[in-house]
């Protein structure tokens, strides 16, 4: 369970979206504060002490990255994430040329599922890491969902494995003997450039969480892991969720039972 | 393409309605009853209740009506159990289910604690002397429990089909109790997209309602949503939706006081309890799913018509008349 | 109506999301209880108070005499055997009726902590309500 709640700040213009994203936030256990600008943001910012921020990148007045810089100037610990617009390709590529997660706008489920929920189904992950225990722990909280993990000690090894697999999914720890973490996802990149990766870094590594922050991607610290990876969480908060709704259904208020059962329904 | 998997839905849900209903297994089980259980081998019965349990599941959340009022008339109508035991075992029923929607309905701000908790506290207490006056009763003669629940059971099916709840009930003088308590809330209303204002009138008599609520809860077992919606929304003024999720979170109170009463006096028995609670909730979460596909209105009456049977079959077999077998 | 306003009406309290989280865990947990010893029961591992092909033939009775019948206890008696199949679900059972106790306290706390002191009071008499009857003390016995 959550030991403290985490502030998330969400920045964007457009107040609908702002609010859909704040109630599922809240959903999910975080405390919601929102602006509608990249100047509220930092007034909020400079009062208060803020854990993730979820900036858009199109807005008027302020732009995202300006914010995202600024949030960090008031607090260097700030994690941030970047929403863009539609179509906003370039940006779009900037990201994805530097390996993070990337969360588009238009899949803002995908925002939440990249972290909670990866569709693991059929998917083949890659995990490396010159740490044993760990690449073993965190292949044990894959398999308790139903997938099997490759490992790789390092990076030699998981270029071999990149050659004669199809992984969709690249766990890559940052500080490894043989190879830099970011050195190495270029190189899966360049073996499969549809690959997904997502770096991991150890503690402290403040340098490496400037660069990564910088780059407006999701950055993840070995040790959040486990609110990450709440397998069984998933289960409970769905079974939460159906529950309510069948306690609403069995009042007489079906509206509401399948508005929570089932939110994209209209 | 909907419409035909709506009418699926409904044809395929009237038909095992119907199975159960009319002919093998119930009738068998009617039979039987007298018998206490007959020849069957000793896991005839719990598996039966569970499969039992499971379509009422299905059933009360598509009908609208709850799990807990529905067990207590149709097993002890339909299954060889004393009436001591399916009131205990109803009421862990109707505990769990409530105790299962809570988070959810609290986490969304849905169930008003403002609410929930004065009238819960009147409720519970009442409940704990209906369930000791249910089994003093019980324990001098059955009949008069059967009787009484019958007699009830039929007045919440006509309660299900005359009274109609109001979405946004207009109140337009709060009353001092409801003030001092602080008794209202705001919601936003995704409809509308507006934020709704709430708060209570005729408070007072509102909490002496869950006097008799809690009482009539305790003595038979049975969950009381039937009569907390219609209080907190009709009579209170409460909004629909905060009515029935507080209604809901109400009941896991509510019921945990009558709950520990029969507990204590041995009317849990697991043989029949664990089938019966986890079948319902089974039950329950497959009823959701299909809620999101079709929500076939027939369900409800077909509901309320089984409801008014199972209440005057109680009644028959309360007052000895032997009219229904 | 402000935003400002909105978010406060639409966002639960802070006992109330704690109330919650305790709620889904415990609720869980005691039906996965229910559902493990209930396997244990049936399956015969371990030896049962009252044997499993008799309790058809005894739950048409009432509570009293099916009681006399099988010598079971009653209030918290079963907790002494506990090395009962039968009587290893009432852990489940006793899980699940004390949830709204422990979610109490919480509450509890937090009206203090506004010194809410109506409620404060609501939510004492109500913990105090529910202990009593599970305590067992009322109307356990009867015969």
């Amino acid at each position: 369970m959550t030991k403290n709640k985490q502030t998330l700040l969400l920045v964007d213009d457009n107040k609908t979206f702002l609010e859909s994203l704040a109630r599922r936030a809240e959903l999910k256990g975080f405390n919601v504060l929102t602006a509608e600008s990249g100047e509220e943001a930092l007034k909020l910012a400079a009062a208060q002490h803020i854990d993730i921020a979820a900036v858009d990148q199109q807005m008027p007045g302020m732009e995202g990255l300006v914010v995202i810089t600024k949030l960090k100037g008031i607090n260097s610990e700030i994690k941030t994430l970047l929403l863009t617009g539609h179509g906003d390709d370039k940006l779009k590529e900037a990201t994805r040329a530097l390996d993070s997660a990337y969360f588009d706008k238009e899949d803002i489920s995908g925002f939440w599922d990249f972290l909670a929920n990866l569709s693991l189904g059929k998917v083949n992950i890659l995990l490396v890491d010159d740490n044993p225990k760990f690449l073993e722990t965190l292949a044990d909280r894959i398999r308790l969902r139903g997938n099997e993990p490759l490992t790789a000690l390092n990076a030699t090894e998981a270029m071999a494995i990149m050659e004669s697999n199809r992984i969709q999914l690249a766990i890559v720890d940052q500080r490894m003997p043989d190879m830099e973490g970011l050195e190495l996802i270029t190189r899966l990149k360049k073996i499969d450039p549809s690959v997904k990766t997502m770096l991991l870094t150890g503690h402290g590594d403040e340098k490496l969480k400037e660069a990564t922050q910088a780059l407006n991607t999701s950055y993840f610290e070995k040790d959040d892991m486990g609110s990450f990876w709440g397998f069984f969480r998933q289960i409970l908060n769905s079974l939460e969720t159906s529950m309510a709704a069948a306690g609403m259904a069995e009042g007489g208020d079906h509206k509401d039972a399948i508005k929570l059962e089932d939110p994209n329904k209209e | 393409m909907n419409n035909i998997s709506i009418g699926r839905t409904k044809g395929f849900l009237l038909s095992i309605l119907i199975l159960i209903l009319t002919h093998p297994v119930s009738a068998f089980a009617a039979d039987q009853a007298m018998l206490g259980g007959g020849d069957k081998p000793w896991w005839f019965w719990p598996l039966i209740l569970f499969v039992f349990c499971f379509i009422l599941g299905i059933l009360a959340v598509m009908a609208g009506v709850g799990g807990g009022v529905l067990y207590v008339p149709l097993v002890s109508g339909f299954f060889p159990f004393h009436i001591d035991f399916v009131r205990g075992v109803g009421l862990m029923v109707a505990l769990a289910g409530a105790l299962a929607a809570g988070p959810g309905l609290l986490r969304r701000n849905l169930a008003n604690l403002r609410l929930a908790l004065p009238v819960a506290l009147i409720a519970s207490t009442f409940s704990i002397l209906g369930a000791m006056l249910g089994l003093y009763l019980s324990a001098l003669n059955p009949d008069i429990i059967q009787t009484c629940l019958g007699a009830t059971i039929i007045g919440i099916a006509a309660l299900l089909i005359f009274s109609k709840n109001s979405e946004k009930p207009v109140v337009t003088k709060q009353d001092a109790i409801g003030m001092a308590l602080g008794l209202g809330g705001v919601y936003w209303d995704e409809g509308a997209r507006e934020n709704v204002e709430w708060k209570t009138h005729r408070t007072l008599l509102g909490l002496f309602m869950f006097i008799l609520i809690g009482l009539i809860a305790g003595m038979f077992g049975l969950g009381a949503g039937w009569a907390n919606v219609p209080v907190l929304n009709l009579l209170m003024g409460a909004p629909l939706k905060v009515s029935v999720a507080t209604s809901k979170f109400l009941l896991s109170i509510t019921d945990t006081s009558a709950a520990w009463i029969y507990m204590n006096r041995g009317c849990v028995i697991p043989l029949i309890g664990v089938p019966s609670i986890v079948g319902l909730m089974l039950g329950s979460l497959v009823g959701v799913k299909v809620l999101a596909i079709a929500k076939p209105k027939m369900i409800r009456y077909f509901v309320i018509v089984v409801l008014l049977f199972a209440g005057l079959k109680a009644m028959d077999k309360g007052l000895g008349l032997g009219l229904l077998g | 109506m402000s935003e400002a306003t909105r978010n406060a009406a639409s966002r639960p309290s802070k006992e109330q999301v704690i109330y919650a989280n305790i709620l889904v865990m415990g609720v869980w947990s005691g039906i996965a209880i229910l559902f493990i010893t209930y396997f244990i029961y049936l399956s015969g591992i371990m030896p049962t108070y009252v044997e499993i092909t008799e309790i058809p033939k005894l739950w048409g009775l009432g509570v009293n005499e099916y009681l006399e019948h099988t010598h079971s206890p009653h209030g918290w008696g079963w907790v002494a055997l506990l090395g009962n199949g039968d009587f290893l679900n009432y852990i489940g059972f006793a899980l699940l009726a004390l949830m709204t106790v422990v979610c109490y306290l919480v509450l509890l706390k937090g009206y203090f902590a506004k010194k809410d002191w109506i409620y404060a009071a609501i939510a004492v008499l109500e913990i105090v309500v529910l202990s009593v009857a599970a305590s067992g003390l009322l109307g356990s016995g009867g015969h």
